[in-house]
């Protein structure tokens, strides 16, 4: 093979235009950006494809509102963070101004936040801000040396280029470095240029750092003070106490520090589902069960929104390519309108499921037409299309004022979020699980202000989306008079001190005797209470309610044609993005006929090892039955009993030169793979690396 | 109406007869072969049914010939029962054949003069059937006298315990039973007793316990608070054939720290070891399995690539995972995408001298043709990224076999490749193979790899990661060692050889096992004499450049002098010898 040498590890293979890659780099840019923009152009095989404008229009969209949101979400902190500065670094004190931000366990966010924080310092303070990571910081030395470098060639990517277009034959040169990295250099630096902005270093993950520099740095800094004035921003991602156990009293005294925390990740997620992902404006719509495996991995493993959004990417993208143009995610964008109705009744939206099952429930004529008139096809399909995107909008708007009505409950038994009530609603009726039902209980104990209440922010909801959504009218309507229903209750009830029916009742019942009376009570407790006009009220607005979210609720996954528009692809999406390597290893060694898919090997579990299995899955299955200590010879030899059947007479029948060969290679592959390693415990032995099945 | 079904074996000596009694007055017998006369009688067993199906009758029969030795309660269930019984058959089989003596109770050796009988009767009337209850007793009671402690006669009151609760509490023996089908019958208790043969032996307390019929309540009320247990037994038994692990084995694994093994070692074989070459030679002469199939999926995995180039395009990295060797997959990736004019790199992580700096100027130097790598690994890096974000710049892909390789595995070499991954125009894909390979990855490099995980199981052998001689099995035969010293001879100069020669006689020369070395002054003496150097510095200084390659080991010796020697064997240092002509410098 090409790439195995026993003498080196990397091989180089150039592309054909980079064979003549040194003219791609000539003075005259305008050329070779041109060839390549073509090239782009006719597409690297699948951006040729015809859904990749539809996936990277709606992928836009999706990363403006993130960036949109994200600048929302960290405004407040980098004004906060911003005026700290600005207003203690103008101040002439002895100490050193510095803000610790807390960022939060989700490290891999980290980056974003420290560029937004970056940005918004070079554009209210100083143009000398630093960004340093414990990476390249091993020493004071380092540190220093970055410092001087980000300042003095503060935009080093221009330099390059530049050194490059100079001179195309040469190769590029290497930055300059600064070769004394000390404070002294800084300073002096400092006053070369000449202006009196402070100089901002950013040590974005404070935990990581080494004491000892950061302490050699600070005391500099404030020694120095005079000179070059310093701002500092440690990112923190535990608590503040870190800041006050890696660095002494000494140190700390010369800080005057103050703490902005980030917003919590768990909060930015839910913002960002609510206000991006389950929103009309996102236009990739997610199945419930695929959503909440993504959602899952947020929670428990690493809380990072930057991941989460991702592979929320890989899930569109997996969508597009799989369902091609026909992948429904716009109103004014169906590609279907543009087809011919005889590609369409050919393509494969009539091969769908769903729409197989619709074609179904039909009969007679209509029936006939959907099977086979072209043209009707083509209607159906984009009035279905339409019917869908349609209720997908007012399913989303169903689902905030369902989520109005059950957050607040005790308990919770839908969930606290929006996204909790996603997953379950989008692919089941939602009013037939036991959790609504619960809630819908729950609901008859509302107060009347609660109730009011949550009528009032219903409505909010309803109107503000009612502008596109003109269904919602009628409900809105409909919502309104009962809410002026119940407001006229309160009013009413607020005048009349107390029911001067029960008055009555009080006045009948003190003229009775005992017996009478007793009598009287049992009956009143038979007869069922009485409603009064609150209830009466609020059965009906509770009635209202449930039959507005049946009918907004329709689960999407229910409709036809819901495989174009939703990505429900669990299987693909658990098998890609979380990977399970220990079990493929596993299933393959143990059952090779899964991959391999053939009629030697296909045999059930408890006939044992066969034959004709690779070596190394026969191997394997000798592995399994030995303890923590393995003999090499014992294994050789059960080994060599199991590949020459024949020889399972005779004992200790010699060892052929081919087998030993075999078995030699099938150990190697073992020892690479991690199961056995050697062990100098006892001679010809080797260690066990997993456990199981070892007493079979 | 009588009928009469006779089992006959093959082997005549060892017969238990049985009889079925049909009604008051027909009789059954059925002759079943046992491994030693095994005596099976149900007359003890107490019930009194008014009314059943013939299936689930069936079973319960079959149980009573199972008594005591059947230790999984059959089930009505007709589909479970079958199963278990084939399986008990089977198991039966293997026993006849290999536990033949053992089986055998030490009462049950001698024939049986007359046959024990099954009372069944095919009347559901209860009351009729009570007359035959005295001779039915009394027949136990002989059989209890006569018969070894084998036959306990609990199992259908545990029946009936489970099923019918009334009826338990029917006096022993009045007992009826309604067979339908003679054949049928007949082959079940073939089978059943098959079964109580291959169990009976590993069923001593029962036995034990069981051999008075007194005991008989007591021991009824002992036998069915084990059912659920010898219930979970059986099960058990049936997952462990079929699903191979679970927590438990991993206490089996490490509780007894004395792991007892052989002491057989390979020095039993004519070659305790083979080379490589020998491996390969022998390899090659060996049909390959599979090939057809291995084809099929590398095909598979081919028609992939263009979905991989797309994932890659899009930002992502590739993880390929699953057994198999996937370098030539990989190299067949990079043919794929090097065909679409990109550059692309491949890197052996398993290639045990890899280093970062071997990437950086694969990276930095060769594709991006610069002449100076730097020094620092940040500075690389921060080139790496600069060049390939920017959107001008051609598309790179990192191929790396093995990114769980040893030269890999270190935090620093992660974060470096992890780091350079996050570039728009810089794509990886990578293999692992170690079964703790994904424990390498924490949350922010999964984060900056941003991967998509592939299974490519290949199915192929591993020749090439495995061909560094790392083996437990494969002879260290200092090929790579010779070769190593082959180079660095060829830049020596004749004085140096010479040097080198010395050392070399000298140690083929020695006769003791434990070579401790030529001292110092013995070379510099010899060293003198053939002309070679003049001065001690100067073997110095040739010692040095020695030293420095390996080539030659300095140890103190016990008087404290300075003891040198070549760390390779013998042969090897014959080897060199004969391939080099000392005798001409």
């Amino acid at each position: 093979m090409e790439t195995s040498s026993m003498s080196k590890g990397v091989f180089v293979y150039r592309g054909k235009r980079s064979k003549g890659g040194r003219k791609s780099r000539s003075p005259n840019k305008s050329s070779p950006r041109k060839i390549r923009k073509t090239r782009e152009e006719e597409g690297l095989g699948y951006s040729q494809e015809t859904w990749y404008p539809a996936y990277k229009c709606v992928l836009m969209s999706l990363e403006d509102q993130v960036q949109n949101l994200y600048t929302d979400m960290f405004a407040q902190l980098l004004e906060n963070v911003s005026v700290f500065l600005g207003r203690t670094s103008s101040t002439a004190i002895n100490e050193i101004p510095t803000a610790v931000v807390l960022t939060g366990i989700n490290l891999p966010d980290h980056a974003v936040i420290f560029e937004a924080v970056e940005k918004k310092l070079i554009d209210d303070i100083s143009p000398h801000v630093v960004l340093l990571s414990s990476r390249t910081c091993s020493t004071a030395r380092h540190l220093f040396g970055q410092i001087l470098n980000k300042c003095q060639f503060g935009d080093s990517e221009m330099e390059i280029e530049s050194a490059e277009d100079s001179d195309d034959i040469e190769t590029p040169q290497l930055r300059k470095r600064a070769t004394k990295c000390t404070f002294s250099e800084i300073s002096l630096w400092y006053k070369n240029q000449g202006s009196d902005k402070p100089v901002i270093v950013v040590l974005t993950d404070f935990e990581a750092f080494t004491p000892s520099v950061v302490e050699d740095f600070i005391y500099l800094a404030s020694e120095y003070k005079s000179e070059v004035p310093v701002a500092l921003v440690f990112g923190v991602a535990t608590t503040e106490t870190t800041v006050h156990c890696a660095l002494p009293h000494r140190i700390m005294s010369r800080l005057a520090m103050e703490t902005f925390a980030t917003k919590n990740s768990k909060d930015v997620l839910s913002h960002l589902i609510n206000e991006v992902i389950l929103s009309s404006k996102c236009l990739f719509r997610i199945g419930g069960t695929v959503f909440k495996m993504l959602t899952d991995i947020f929670l428990f493993y690493d809380f990072s929104i930057q991941s989460f959004l991702q592979k929320f990417k890989f899930c569109m993208l997996n969508h597009f390519a799989k369902r091609g143009v026909f992948a429904v995610y716009c109103k004014d964008d169906l590609t279907v309108d543009f087809m011919t109705s005889k590609d369409v009744a050919k393509s494969i939206v009539p091969k769908l499921k769903s729409f197989r099952l619709f074609v179904e429930q039909h009969r007679g004529q209509e029936k006939l037409d959907l099977l086979t008139n072209d043209d009707h096809i083509k209607e159906t399909v984009i009035r279905l299309e339409n019917e869908l995107l349609d209720h997908f909008d007012y399913f989303l708007v169903g689902l905030k004022c369902l989520h109005e009505m059950t957050a607040s409950l005790p308990q919770h038994p839908l969930g606290r979020q929006v996204s909790d009530l996603y997953f379950e609603a989008v692919s089941k009726k939602i009013w037939e699980m036991p959790e609504y039902l619960k809630c819908a209980s729950l609901w008859k104990h509302l107060s009347g202000t609660e109730l009011e209440e949550q009528l009032d922010r219903i409505l909010l909801i309803l109107e503000g989306a009612s502008n596109e959504l003109a269904g919602l009218n009628e409900w809105i309507a409909d919502i309104t008079i009962v809410n002026a229903k119940l407001k006229r209750i309160f009013t009413g009830q607020r005048s009349a001190s107390c029911s001067p029916k029960k008055q009555n009742k009080a006045a009948e019942l003190s003229g009775l005797s005992r017996t009478q009376l007793q009598q009287q009570l049992k009956e009143l407790s038979k007869s069922s209470p009485v409603q009064n006009k609150f209830e009466l009220v609020r059965n009906e607005a509770l009635e209202l309610v449930d039959k507005m979210f049946r009918s907004l609720l329709r689960p999407p996954r229910e409709m036809p044609l819901h495989e174009l528009m939703l990505f429900d692809d669990l299987e693909l999406a658990k098998k890609e993005l979380m990977g399970n390597s220990r079990l493929a290893l596993n299933k393959a060694l143990f059952n090779p006929h899964h991959y391999l898919k053939c009629k030697c090997c296909e045999q059930k579990y408890e006939e044992g090892i066969s034959t004709s299995f690779p070596d190394v899955c026969i191997s394997y299955h000798l592995h399994l039955e030995f303890m923590k200590h393995i003999n090499l010879y014992d294994w050789l030899q059960s080994f060599n009993l199991i590949v020459e059947r024949n020889a399972e007479e005779e004992e200790d029948s010699p060892v052929s030169t081919e087998t030993q060969a075999r078995f030699t290679q099938s150990i190697a592959d073992m020892q690479f793979l991690g199961f056995i390693k050697p062990t100098s415990r006892k001679a010809d032995h080797v260690l066990r690396l997993t456990w199981g099945n070892n007493c079979a | 109406m009588t009928k009469e079904g006779e089992v006959k074996s093959d082997d005549c000596e060892d017969y238990v007869k049985v009889k079925v009694i049909c009604g008051e007055d027909v009789e059954k017998h059925l002759f079943i072969k046992g491994s030693k006369a095994e005596k099976v009688h149900a007359g003890s067993s107490t019930k009194r049914r008014t009314g059943f199906s013939t299936a689930s009758d069936h079973f319960e029969l079959l149980d009573e010939f199972g008594e005591n030795e059947n230790r999984a309660p059959l089930t009505p269930k007709a589909l479970f029962a079958e199963d278990s019984l084939n399986k008990s058959r089977d198991k039966a089989d293997e026993v006849r054949r290999g536990r033949r003596k053992s089986v055998a109770p030490a009462g049950g050796l001698q024939p049986i003069p007359e046959a024990k009988e099954i009372s069944l009767s095919k009347k559901r009337a209860a009351p009729d059937n009570g007359c035959d209850t005295p001779e039915r007793k009394r027949r136990r009671n002989n059989s209890v006298e006569e018969e070894p402690p084998k036959t306990p006669s609990n199992r259908p009151m545990r029946n009936v315990d489970l099923k019918t609760p009334e009826s338990a509490k029917q006096t022993p023996g009045s007992k009826r039973r309604v067979v339908d089908t003679p054949r049928l019958l007949r082959t079940n208790v073939k089978k059943c007793i098959g079964e109580m043969l291959c169990e009976s032996d590993s069923d001593a307390i029962s036995e034990e316990s069981d051999s008075e019929s007194e005991e008989e309540v007591f021991n009824d009320v002992k036998e069915s608070t084990e059912t659920p247990f010898r219930k979970e037994e059986a099960k058990i038994k049936i997952q462990k054939q079929t699903k191979s692990f679970s927590a438990e084995d991993y206490f089996d694994a490490h509780v007894s720290s004395k792991v007892i093994t052989s002491n057989h070692s390979l020095r039993k074989l004519e070659k305790p070891r083979l080379d490589q070459d020998t491996i390969n030679d022998a390899l090659q002469k060996v049909p390959k399995k599979h090939e057809k199939e291995c084809k099929t999926i590398f095909k598979n995995l081919e028609s992939k690539f263009s979905r991989w180039q797309c994932l890659l395009l899009e930002g992502f990295s590739l993880l390929l995972y699953g057994l198999g060797s996937k370098a030539s997959l990989l190299n067949s990736f990079r043919k794929f995408v090097s065909s679409d004019e990109d550059d692309a790199i491949v890197i052996n992580g398993f290639f045990p001298t890899l280093t970062l700096r071997d990437l950086f100027s694969a990276i930095i130097r060769d594709t991006l043709d610069y002449a100076v790598v730097p020094g620092d690994e940040n500075e690389c890096c921060n080139i790496i990224l600069r060049h390939f974000n920017h959107s001008d710049s051609d598309h790179l892909y990192l191929l790396i076999n093995n990114i769980d390789g040893q030269a890999l595995q270190s935090s620093k070499a992660q974060n470096v490749i992890a780091r350079i991954s996050m570039a728009k125009k810089l794509h990886l894909v990578a293999t692992i193979d170690h079964i703790n390979a994904p424990l390498l990855l924490d949350q922010c490099l999964l984060a900056k790899l941003n991967l998509v995980w592939q299974d490519s199981t290949t199915m192929l052998p591993y020749y090439e990661e495995t061909a560094f001689e790392n083996s437990v099995m494969v002879q260290q035969s200092g090929k790579m060692v010779l070769s190593s010293l082959h180079s660095v001879f060829q830049s020596l100069t004749t004085n140096a050889k010479k040097i080198l020669n010395i050392l070399m006689e000298n140690q083929l020369n020695a006769q003791e096992a434990n070579y401790p070395g030529m001292s110092f002054r013995d070379l510099y003496q010899e060293a003198r004499e053939q002309f070679v150097v003049s001065s001690n510095l100067a073997l110095r200084a040739q010692l040095t450049e020695f030293l420095d390659h390996k080539l030659v080991k300095m140890k103190k010796g016990y008087d404290g002098s300075e003891m040198l020697h070549l760390p390779l064997p013998p042969a090897i240092l014959k080897e060199f010898k004969s391939t080099h002509n000392f005798d001409s410098l």
